[in-house]
């Protein structure tokens, strides 16, 4: 079997830990930070349009009140 | 006349040329052929403009908000307690590598780095080797309490320490070998089918005709593969959240 060629152990491990702690780092600093954040913006917006909404509505109920 | 090359061929490592950090393989061109893909595929979910991402997002950004939020979800339903979003960059990382070789090697004459026992070791024996560091680091001397369950009486004891230190000791292995046996045995299945639906192609008369069968088999089992890449690529991911769980909440 190829996968238990031995004087490729070394380098396969090398590039894979290697890979996967730049894969890692790249994440960590560049794109999941700014996806968290987006996530986390996008849910305030929704809950202040939700909020404002009530408000709205609330006022359009009072309105109705009074005409009836 | 056709060569009959063995199924397992395909996960030879061949030299590439050398180079300042050694020798460059198939297997470090398909890494690298890796990291280029996800650069492109988490750049294009960016705006040009600014280098940021848009708050109504669009198809590749949804894309990756899905599999964002399938990963953190797992990683607080698994780990319990406030730690758990600590590791979510190191189980969405792990996720994200091992599903991008998976698919990278359901390619066409291409290669899967996943399908190499040394690969999938070197992946779990420097997970279960940074568990242990968090566990320790956490808790001490009480790491030990992990091979000793709450509640056992002195007697029983004697019979579950080993027990649960052999399980332990073969976390990783069984971690490694799961991952590679899948791949391994899916990528020989699918090169055997192949391979057949070749040589029948070059047989004359009803036997050149029958070679769709095989290649009929062989997209089904494609599509499972596709299936197994994803799932490996998960349940490897969830069984590192079970372990950091039991490191972090000692038992």
């Amino acid at each position: 079997m190829p996968q238990f060629d031995l004087y490729s152990f070394s380098g396969q491990v090398f590039w894979t830990l290697t890979g996967f702690y730049l894969f890692y780092f790249f994440g960590l600093y560049f794109y999941l930070t700014k996806f968290s954040s987006i996530i986390k913006m996008r849910q305030k917006l929704i809950l202040t349009y939700i909020k404002e909404e009530k408000i709205k509505s609330n006022v359009v109920n009072s309105f109705n009140f009074f005409k009836i | 006349m056709f060569n009959i090359f063995s199924p397992l061929e395909q996960f030879e490592i061949l030299p590439i040329f050398n180079s300042v950090f050694g020798i460059i393989t198939n297997a470090t061109i398909i890494l690298i052929l890796i990291f280029i893909f996800v650069f492109i595929f988490f750049k294009s979910s960016f705006n040009q403009k600014d280098n940021s991402l848009y708050v109504i997002p669009h198809r590749w950004q949804v894309i990756i908000e899905i599999i964002y939020k399938a990963i953190l979800s797992l990683v607080t339903d698994n780990i319990s307690g406030n730690k758990a979003q600590y590791f979510f960059p190191l189980v969405f990382s792990l996720f994200f590598f091992i599903l991008n070789i998976n698919l990278i090697g359901l390619i066409p004459y291409s290669f899967t780095l996943t399908s190499h026992l040394v690969v999938t070791f070197s992946l779990s024996i420097a997970i279960f080797i940074g568990i242990n560091i968090i566990c320790f680091r956490l808790h001490g001397i009480e790491f030990f309490s992990l091979f000793f369950p709450a509640g056992t009486s002195l007697v029983l004891a004697l019979l579950l320490v080993p027990v649960e230190i052999l399980s332990y000791v073969f976390r990783p292995i069984s971690l490694g070998i799961r991952l590679f046996a899948n791949m391994m045995a899916g990528h020989t299945l699918l090169k055997v089918f192949a391979g057949f639906a070749w040589t029948l192609m070059g047989c004359s008369g009803i036997l050149f005709f029958s070679h769709l069968v095989p290649l009929l088999v062989l997209l089904p089992l494609l599509g499972l593969e596709l299936a197994v890449a994803f799932i490996q690529a998960f349940v490897f991911s969830v069984l590192t959240c079970l372990y950091l769980n039991d490191s972090v909440n000692l038992h």
